[in-house]
């Protein structure tokens, strides 16, 4: 990463309206977007489409931004909420994605041994949980933020992040006994 | 023992996010539990395929199309001339028209006289009613062609035979007076 002075310059100049300078700090966390993204949404489509929106956004408000404060988080907090809202528009017509993969990989659970057939049924069972659950899981497990950052970015309180970690990691446990494993 | 509440806290002890008076209470739980030992282990598993799902590696071909279609929707929305560059370029170009203005000749509306049409020579024996009869076919050609008064003409004509013919021309400049003088040649006029 780089240093705070020289992320500072950026910043400036990108505020100024200079594209290469924002181009710079996209590059610098476009896979922190994507990833996350990715995990809270379950498609690569809508991810693509979700980080479009999340850089707009955050050029929109560059001017907005207090450089006192991380811009790691505060990137990481547009991403959730652009989610959320994208989430809620799509889920009205969404399947579930766990059936769809088991429907995919038939009956029998030593099918689903390949590497890619167990990506998508982990991302299957992330995308079941609950919203605020699932953001919980993504920002501290697969992006392994410390549970006091997450809180910051939720808004929440670390008690509550706790329980809402807690319970997601049971509930993709139970689920990838079920699908992996074959366990009731 | 109710080993579901202990379920919550080995969620939170596989990866140290149980406070530590919590973790030993637990840790002596799972010495004499065995059911408890094995959610541990599924926990543990199950955690550890998460991190290979975050793992996974992002398409950057996928990431630059991305990167170069915000750039383009962000060039979409922005003007096309940024007041930075109005300021830059204004001041030069207001300068250089001013000179260009103050060095190029007047192009008021003077127009060059046509004397076969507007201003055939029409003898005046007396100036004062000479002026009435001349306004009549001015005041018709700037209705008809809507120009600006470009000439007003004045004649003396002078009996036959006698000095050269001298149209006076009176443009809207006061300063600039066209005299025009016809030699009268032999006979055949």
């Amino acid at each position: 990463m780089p240093g705070r002075a020289e992320f500072s310059l950026l910043l400036e100049r990108a505020r100024a309206g200079d594209l290469a300078a924002f181009e710079q700090i996209m590059i610098r966390h476009q896979r922190q977007v994507y990833a996350v993204a990715l995990r809270l949404l379950n498609d690569p489509e809508d991810a693509r489409d979700a980080v479009q929106e999340v850089f707009l956004r955050l050029y929109r408000h560059l001017g907005g931004f207090d450089e006192s404060r991380d811009f790691s988080a505060w990137l990481y907090r547009i991403t959730v909420n652009m989610c959320r809202d994208m989430g809620r528009a799509r889920r009205k017509h969404a399947a579930d994605p766990l059936d769809q993969e088991s429907a995919a990989a038939g009956p029998d659970p030593q099918a689903l041994a390949s590497a890619a057939q167990r990506s998508r049924i982990l991302a299957a069972a992330i995308a079941r949980l609950p919203a605020k659950e699932r953001a919980a899981l993504v920002l501290r497990d697969l992006e392994g933020l410390p549970t006091a950052e997450v809180a910051g970015i939720l808004g929440s309180s670390e008690g509550t992040v706790r329980a809402q970690i807690s319970s997601a990691r049971l509930k993709i446990r139970k689920l990838t006994e079920r699908f992996l494993r074959g366990r009731p | 023992m109710n080993c579901s509440r202990f379920e919550q806290m080995i969620a939170l002890h596989v990866e140290g996010d149980l406070p530590e008076a919590d973790a030993a209470r637990l840790e002596a739980h799972l010495e004499t539990c065995a059911e408890c030992r094995e959610v541990a282990a599924d926990l543990r598993a199950s955690q550890e395929a998460l991190k290979m799902l975050g793992a996974e590696a992002v398409d950057e071909a996928d990431l630059a199309v991305i990167r170069r279609q915000v750039l383009n929707r962000i060039g979409d929305r922005q003007p096309r001339l940024s007041l930075a560059t109005l300021f830059r370029w204004a001041a030069p170009a207001a300068a250089a028209a001013a000179l260009a203005l103050w060095l190029l000749p007047d192009r008021s509306p003077v127009e060059l006289p046509r004397p076969e049409i507007a201003h055939a020579p029409v003898p005046v024996l007396n100036p004062p009613p000479a002026r009435r009869e001349t306004a009549k076919p001015r005041a018709l050609a700037r209705q008809r062609t809507r120009r600006p008064r470009a000439v007003q003409a004045a004649r003396r004509v002078e009996p036959a035979g006698a000095d050269p013919l001298v149209v006076k021309l009176l443009t809207p400049d006061p300063d600039v007076v066209i005299y025009w003088i016809i030699e009268k040649q032999g006979d055949s006029e």
